[in-house]
């Protein structure tokens, strides 16, 4: 049967004004983004002469040129992927295998181990104890800091377990007649089983390594552990900061009349999109797994 | 009786060994990374010695605590702590609320999408990214906000507000609200999907008008969730604010940006007084859990919907 559509006066006006508040929260929430592409495509000795709206005025990739032929900031790119990269792989393994364990019902000592970890989900020992442990475990200055610390989280852990219940018994229980252990069945059946889940996890570790930046400045000091985040954190803390940053990133890359007119403004904004850019260009394609975890999260919450 | 009880418990301990030794790891990481952290907080009630160690460090009962008290700098810290939490959460409640349920009246699917995606791009990008964003576009320097509203002659000269003591609050409260809208909304958004469609279709032909349908069915739906969200972030009020002090505060704005976990940092971390801090540091936690068991209370009593 069909319904004949009769749209009053009083609707069409509401949704046209909708229409237009929607419109006008997508400008502002994609406008700063293109204030800093356009800020950083301008000329830097041209932007002093007036404030840019919405397009270069003096087209030029010099503050491009100059941040990417700099030796620090490759080291950074570096040191950005590898935490991602192995920081999400190592969480996904320990977390997902410890929560296939406690995803056991009829566990042995289920309630211990459960407590064992909620109370760490309501109290800790905050950042200087925290600080003082890394110290002792040696890895103050040590590229491991930014991948075994967040090896765990048991909040992960219960999406990792919600999910897994969702998975019918009836396949582990056939790999287990066929004498397969405990660890084969995790690795051979339940993680093929599970792979959406794994891709929540890790998109969530995957922007979490990516935009850290704490521990970066509380736990290294060598030039070699900088990552993009800390870089722009170094640049941003003292304005004094951002002079030697582009001496520093001018050793390693050109030297004499070859050194591009660029600002400590200009680089910092041509920078900052060089790392928000691979985030960006990802995200919209993975939305429905960040929502899928969401969800679950707010069922077990 | 007993004897065979035990016997079928290591039984069944057997026959699970492989479940057991895939939560040991997890075990062992949580009590060397968490446990271990929550010892040393003993260094709280001691004159604690980076070179002595947290052993040989001499006890000093509650001095710490009781120079938390006579801190000068303590009252200001704490308003700001709380004057910027409360803020954030008188603001962006309404703000999210608001814009969950314009967007759920948005009737092309494509555009929604659209929408939806665009408004959490804010919420991957870190708040060093985000103190870029807020240096340049509200620098006086010919950032885009101080030219635009010179240009429309609001302002006489260039306006500074990344100094401007009183506008600390307000830049660090919008913007997280930015930041956070979108991606808050997804949660709000979920659960209306949920809601039963015969419910609106009743009240339409009742008569119900679209804001009516909205106060009436929408918002007593997600009461429970809101509950949810606002007891975590009620709890979380005693550590907001630190990033954003750490990026955003400079000589001019520092009275109004210090806040309780930002001074943990700067205490502990800078001027090395790592049982000062750390003091500061339990009080905080103790008055977060605190918090959650009341806003859960209160909770319950209100909405009937809790966290536990």
């Amino acid at each position: 049967m069909k319904r004949k559509r009769t749209v009053s006066f009083g609707e069409a006006a509401f949704n046209t004004i909708n229409t237009v508040i929607m419109v006008v929260i997508m400008i502002l929430m994609l406008y700063p983004f293109w204030y800093c592409i356009i800020l950083s495509f301008n000329d830097s000795v041209d932007f002093l002469k007036g404030p840019l709206y919405l397009w270069p005025r003096k087209f030029s990739a010099d503050n491009y040129k100059f941040v990417l032929q700099s030796a620090s900031i490759w080291i950074a790119i570096r040191n950005s992927v590898l935490r991602t990269v192995i920081g999400t792989v190592l969480h996904c393994i320990f977390t997902g295998a410890a929560a296939y364990g406690l995803s056991k019902p009829d566990l042995l000592y289920r309630k211990f181990y459960t407590t064992f970890f909620v109370i760490t989900m309501y109290f800790g020992g905050g950042m200087i104890p925290s600080y003082l442990l890394i110290r002792s475990l040696g890895l103050l200055d040590n590229f491991l800091v930014y991948v075994i610390p967040t090896m765990w989280s048991f909040y992960n852990a219960i999406l990792f377990m919600s999910y897994y219940e969702s998975i019918p018994a009836s396949l582990e229980e056939s790999a287990r007649i066929d004498g397969a252990n405990t660890v084969t069945i995790y690795f051979r059946i339940i993680f093929p089983a599970s792979l959406p889940i794994f891709a929540t996890i890790a998109l969530y570790c995957i922007v979490g390594q990516w935009n850290s930046w704490f521990d970066t400045v509380i736990y290294t000091k060598s030039e070699q552990l900088v990552t993009l985040q800390s870089m722009m954190a170094k640049i941003l803390q003292i304005a004094e900061n951002q002079k030697k940053m582009i001496e520093q990133m001018a050793k390693g890359g050109m030297v004499g009349a070859d050194v591009p007119n660029v600002s400590p403004e200009t680089v910092r904004v041509a920078t900052m999109v060089i790392t928000t850019f691979p985030i960006v260009v990802v995200y919209p394609f993975f939305q429905k797994y960040f929502v899928k975890g969401i969800m679950l999260g707010a069922v077990k919450g | 009786m007993a004897k065979g009880k035990k016997k079928s418990r290591l039984l069944t301990l057997k026959k699970q060994i492989g479940f057991h030794l895939l939560i040991w790891p997890a075990m062992v990481f949580t009590f060397i990374f968490c446990y271990i952290p929550m010892g040393g907080l003993v260094i709280a009630f001691k004159n604690y010695k980076l070179r002595a160690g947290i052993w040989a460090s001499a006890w000093n009962g509650l001095d710490n605590f009781r120079n938390l008290f006579n801190d000068f700098y303590m009252p200001g810290i704490i308003l700001n702590t709380v004057g910027i939490g409360l803020l954030s959460i008188l603001i962006s409640y309404p703000v999210v609320l608001g814009f969950t349920l314009l967007l759920n009246e948005v009737t092309s699917t494509g555009f929604k999408r659209v929408v939806q995606t665009v408004s959490y791009l804010p919420h991957f990008i870190s708040w060093a990214i985000m103190a870029v964003i807020l240096t340049s576009m509200f620098s006086a320097n010919n950032g885009v906000i101080s030219s635009l509203l010179l240009r429309i002659g609001l302002i006489s000269k260039p306006l500074n507000i990344l100094t401007a003591k009183n506008a600390y609050w307000p830049l660090v409260v919008f913007s997280s609200v930015w930041k956070e809208m979108g991606w808050s909304a997804i949660l709000y958004l979920a659960v209306i999907a949920g809601i039963d469609e015969t419910m609106y279709e009743a009240a339409k032909i009742d008569g119900a008008g679209r804001f009516a349908r909205m106060w009436y069915i929408t918002m007593p739906q997600l009461k429970g969730i809101i509950a949810i969200t606002l007891i975590l972030s009620v709890s979380n009020i005693p550590h907001v604010g630190y990033e954003q002090a750490y990026f955003l505060s400079n000589s001019v704005n520092i009275q109004r940006a210090n806040t309780l976990t930002y001074y943990v940092y700067t205490n502990g971390m800078i001027d090395a007084r790592f049982s000062y801090a750390t003091a500061i540091g339990l009080i905080l936690s103790i008055v977060s859990a605190t918090l959650m068991v009341v806003t859960n209370a209160t909770s319950r009593k209100l909405s009937g919907k809790g966290l536990y």
